[in-house]
């Protein structure tokens, strides 16, 4: 009888651990595709838009700038990507689970970005639209890039300044005004690194020296170092470009102090 | 008169082989994640396709112990994005294939659970896989990605044997995956390759259920279902899968 009882108790112990031991899938999954979208068609970069909210009464005007952004991506690094791409555009932060109302992920594989878009609709907006749109154009026209100062850097370097001043008007003054907080570019190139200094530098110092690169020697020495990985990279542009990281470096930093826009 | 199922007859007379042969129906969806952390932030466009799967299995059994070797391979096309509101078809060169075999052991307990004929067990199973999917955009830059990955998982199963003739097995498998993936990029108007290739960890979680019901003295005809969930994270890259195969087949018990 106890020993009956002992064995009912094992199997009503295991019956429960299976019921409640923690699956990977509950934990580690990602959430299910959202519907709750109205779709605004482009011509190369389709919209899904919250029902009556600030990206659905902006739409033609996001679509506007986007289709810009992807003609001007595509001439300035000689890309043949010619894909259709879907933007999804959030109400809030909370609504796309992004850190702030300034946010936005991309996921080139699935020809796809997403980003936060409130009132008032702002260059900003256009900028950070652009940048994550960018990521689908230059990964899924050059693959992926080496290292975070390339990918990261690269999305808002080709930035388009038709409809807004967030691109070189921006960066190369900014570069000089905080000349004494960024890192040297030996830092940058390392993934290690860059993830240790603060994230708007680390942003946007690789995205202004990567702008001064591709205006300075063009598209196709810039795609001959996109690959290379951290422990590769100083070497890389050594060779592509002639000369030390240390010495494009200084002349960078030269041309951010003269730039007048 | 046909006799009980295979397993169910020769429970009490250790050990037994079971092969089993089946084919049937596999679904395959991807989302590349852009943060890898909970909460996962995957892709709002689903990567999906379909095609056939083959599957072999052997089988050694005694009555309180259970050791299974199975191979699977399957192949996917027809792939569209799905968005949540409308899908988009894919080029016809968007496909993705799998070879997969595992490795199972298993124990159960000797006493039935809730109900007669019930039986609970667990048990491991390690599994090696080589997986290689294609995508296409603008039908001159291919993206192919080539996964060899093991993993180790842990098996939480169910097991039913009450009635003559009739077999029905359930499981519930998670586990950790170490992978080799290499990812490269063509483009063929500018003739440019790019290539990297990285090693990467993920995890699974596989829900199964077979029931199986004999129709000779040494056949059963079974039907099979699985549904996968996994994660795959790579340097610079991330992605989720989910799986579901729906297969009829054969067991022999000679």
């Amino acid at each position: 009888m106890r020993r009956d009882a002992s064995a009912g108790f094992h199997s009503t112990l295991l019956v429960i651990a299976f019921a409640i031991s923690p699956a990977c899938h509950t934990f580690l999954g990602p959430s299910a595709v959202d519907d709750n979208w109205r779709v605004h068609e482009g011509p190369r970069v389709t919209f899904f838009v919250r029902p009556g909210s600030v990206g659905e009464q902006n739409a033609s005007r996001l679509s506007e700038v986007i289709e810009d952004q992807y003609s001007a991506t595509v001439a300035a690094l000689r890309l043949s990507y010619a894909g259709h791409v879907r933007a999804f555009v959030h109400d809030s932060a909370a609504d796309a689970d992004l850190p702030s109302n300034f946010s936005g992920r991309a996921y080139p594989e699935t020809e796809s970005f997403r980003f936060v878009c409130v009132a008032p609709v702002t260059g900003s907006t256009f900028a950070l639209m652009s940048h994550e749109a960018n990521h689908v154009f230059i990964i899924n026209g050059l693959g992926r890039a080496g290292t975070f100062l390339m990918t990261e850097g690269l999305a808002t370097a080709a930035l388009s300044e038709k409809y807004h001043f967030a691109g070189r008007h921006f960066l190369f003054p900014w570069t000089w005004s905080h000349r004494s907080q960024l890192p040297a570019l030996s830092r940058l190139i390392d993934d290690a690194e860059w993830l240790k200094v603060p994230e708007d530098i680390a942003y946007d110092a690789s995205a202004s020296f990567l702008a001064w690169l591709l205006d300075t020697y063009g598209s196709d020495s810039l795609r001959r170092i996109y690959a290379a990985a951290s422990s590769e990279l100083a070497d890389r542009i050594a060779s592509v470009y002639s000369r030390p990281l240390e010495s494009l470096e200084a002349d960078w930093l030269r041309f951010c102090e003269s730039w007048v826009g | 008169m046909l006799v009980a199922l295979p397993i169910t007859a020769r429970a009490q007379s250790p050990p037994s082989v079971v092969w089993r042969a089946s084919a049937g129906y596999d679904q395959f969806a991807f989302r590349d994640v852009a943060k890898s952390r909970p909460p996962v932030d995957a892709s709002p466009v689903r990567w999906r396709g379909r095609g056939p799967i083959v599957t072999f299995e052997y089988e050694r059994v005694r009555p309180l112990r259970l050791l299974q070797v199975e191979v699977s391979a399957s192949t996917a096309g027809d792939f569209q994005y799905e968005t949540g509101v409308g899908v988009a078809a894919r080029p016809r060169g968007d496909s993705a294939s799998f070879v997969e075999g595992h490795y199972d052991y298993r124990r159960y307990l000797a006493r039935p659970i809730v109900v007669r004929g019930l039986s609970a067990g667990v048990g491991v199973r390690g599994i090696g896989e080589r997986r290689l999917l294609r995508h296409h955009f603008d039908d001159h830059i291919e993206l192919t990605e080539t996964n060899v990955a093991s993993s180790i998982a842990a098996v939480a199963s169910l097991r039913f044997r009450r009635i003559d003739r009739v077999a029905i097995d359930a499981e519930w498998t998670n586990g950790a995956t170490l992978a080799r993936g290499r990812q490269r990029h063509v483009d063929a108007v500018i003739n440019g390759v790019s290539e990297i290739a990285s090693w990467g960890g993920g995890w699974l979680t596989d829900v199964a259920a077979r029931a199986e019901l004999g129709v000779a003295r040494h056949a059963a005809v079974l039907v099979s279902y699985l549904r996968r969930g996994e994660g795959r994270l790579f340097d610079l890259r991330a992605y989720t899968a989910e799986r579901r195969r729906v297969m009829v087949g054969v067991t022999y018990a000679p």
